[in-house]
């Protein structure tokens, strides 16, 4: 077996695990929840939101990490675009969305159009935005920032700051309701975001190390809100409006889905990437 | 796709990129205010019984009985109502007013008046009511505030009130400000 063979063939492995581990999350938050019905108090309640995010967001993180396995980043820019991903999320992105557009009050129960839109030009835009600010004005001029596949690692890991942070927003105001059903949409919507600002990280990276067109970043950033828009139309809308169970879990699956298509073209992406660069 | 530049154009032309990015974002955002401005106030219009009113677009409306002539919820807050009342006008409108709260304190949990006023709205002399009480039928007691504009139709008195939780209420009273605008008696009783 070839040196590079083995090492993509223990990543798959890794990715495996993380998918299995995350399946097992899922599962013991269902099972926890069956067994211990909890009660919360206002602190315990932000306690198991923080816990039940972060552990799915860590799996993410290391997912995503282990895609740049030619010249890792360091682990610590890592984490701190993570923390800075979380702070803009809760200083701005929430702010904007929920108080300054008051989305939650109007958006679901607007016509589908107006879902699509107005999920598209103000949720999909404030928070795909935000994620590309935290990486272009900060770790961008950085060094360590020496490879295209890096606008990908450095967004991601940022927007799962971003999603950590809408997560345990979202456990805290649900009063920790259905944890298990809500720990499927943690899991599915750190992904998402994770591979939503994944695609403006790779127009980011194309960006500094390529000469592309003017319209180049504008335009990822305008796919990354449009998935957005599309990812939370489908796991809310599919959901709410559905009679029966069933389709809830359809809505969930499509969504899953649509995330899970953006993070195979990511991969696909660094790595031929990585092979253009002699690293598989 | 890529061409020889120097350090200095490469970094001039990111700079450019990352305005026009700022520049997309920001019109995507006023874009996006638009929609909310289109999706909150669009409305229905209703009649019943010879009063047409515009609806916020997709609010239940139920049909009232008696005096009671419609009722008008926001199906995510439903706490969150209008009703509109067509009554007859056996007193003037403070006396009207405050038979309705002696009424409505022995219905209502810890019901309290919070100020009464006679008022000119759009240049309609009538009478307002704030009113506050402890809606104990969930399973979490809350606060309901309330405001009721009694105007004189004749020789009826038209009520339009508006209901919605203490902490959301200051937030959704333009809402019910532009309901009540387009509340009016178009015929018949």
């Amino acid at each position: 077996m070839s040196g590079p063979w083995r090492q993509r063939s223990s990543i798959w492995q890794a990715d495996i695990a993380s998918i299995l581990l995350l399946v097992l999350f899922v599962l013991v938050i269902f099972g926890l929840e069956a067994w211990l019905q909890p009660q919360f108090t206002p602190l315990t309640l932000m306690f198991t939101g923080i816990v039940l995010t972060l552990i799915p967001a860590i799996i993410w993180l290391a997912f995503f990490y282990r895609r740049d396995r030619l010249e890792p980043e360091p682990k610590l820019m890592i984490v701190q675009m993570f923390i800075l991903g979380g702070l803009l999320a809760s200083a701005v992105g929430i702010p904007v969305v929920e108080n300054l557009f008051a989305v939650p009050d109007w958006l679901p129960g607007s016509p589908a159009w107006a879902k699509l839109l107005g999920g598209f030009l103000i949720v999909g835009f404030t928070q795909e935005f935000l994620k590309y600010a935290a990486v272009r004005f900060s770790v961008y001029f950085s060094d360590e920032f020496d490879e295209a596949i890096d606008g990908i690692i450095y967004t991601t890991a940022a927007a799962i700051g971003y999603a950590t942070m809408l997560n345990i927003n979202f456990v805290v105001s649900s009063g920790g309701v259905d944890l298990g059903a809500g720990s499927v949409r943690i899991v599915l919507t750190t992904l998402a975001h994770a591979s939503f600002a994944g695609i403006s990280g790779y127009f980011l990276g194309r960006m500094k190390f390529e000469r592309r067109p003017l319209y180049w970043m504008p335009l990822g950033l305008t796919i990354a809100a449009a998935l957005n828009s599309l990812f939370t139309y489908l796991r809310g809308t599919l959901s709410q409006s559905s009679f029966s169970t069933a389709n809830t879990w359809v809505g969930l699956v499509l969504a899953a889905l649509l995330a899970g298509v953006v993070t195979w073209f990511l991969s696909r992406s660094i790595q031929q990437d990585l092979a253009a660069h002699g690293g598989a | 796709m890529m061409t020889a530049f120097t350090a200095s154009e490469q970094h001039a032309h990111e700079q450019r990129s990352a305005v026009l990015v700022l520049l997309t974002t920001a019109i995507a955002l006023l874009l996006g205010w638009g929609i909310m401005t289109a999706v909150t106030t669009a409305a229905n219009t209703v009649t019943r019984d010879g009063i047409t009113a515009e609806a916020p677009a997709g609010w239940l409306v139920q049909d009232g009985a008696g005096t009671l002539i419609l009722v008008v919820r926001n199906p995510r807050d439903l706490d969150e109502l209008y009703r509109v009342l067509h009554m007859h006008a056996d007193a003037d409108l403070e006396a009207m007013a405050t038979m309705r709260n002696n009424n409505r304190a022995l219905q209502e949990t810890a019901f309290h008046i919070l100020e009464t006023t006679p008022i000119v709205f759009d240049g309609r002399d009538g009478f307002k009511v704030n009113y506050a009480y402890a809606d104990t039928d969930n399973t979490k007691p809350q606060i309901i505030e309330g405001v009721d504009y009694y105007f004189p139709e004749g020789d009826d008195v038209l009520l339009i009130s508006f209901e919605a939780e203490s902490e959301t209420f200051a937030a959704d009273f333009p809402r019910f400000i532009r309901f009540l605008r387009s509340v009016s008696v178009t015929g018949g009783s």
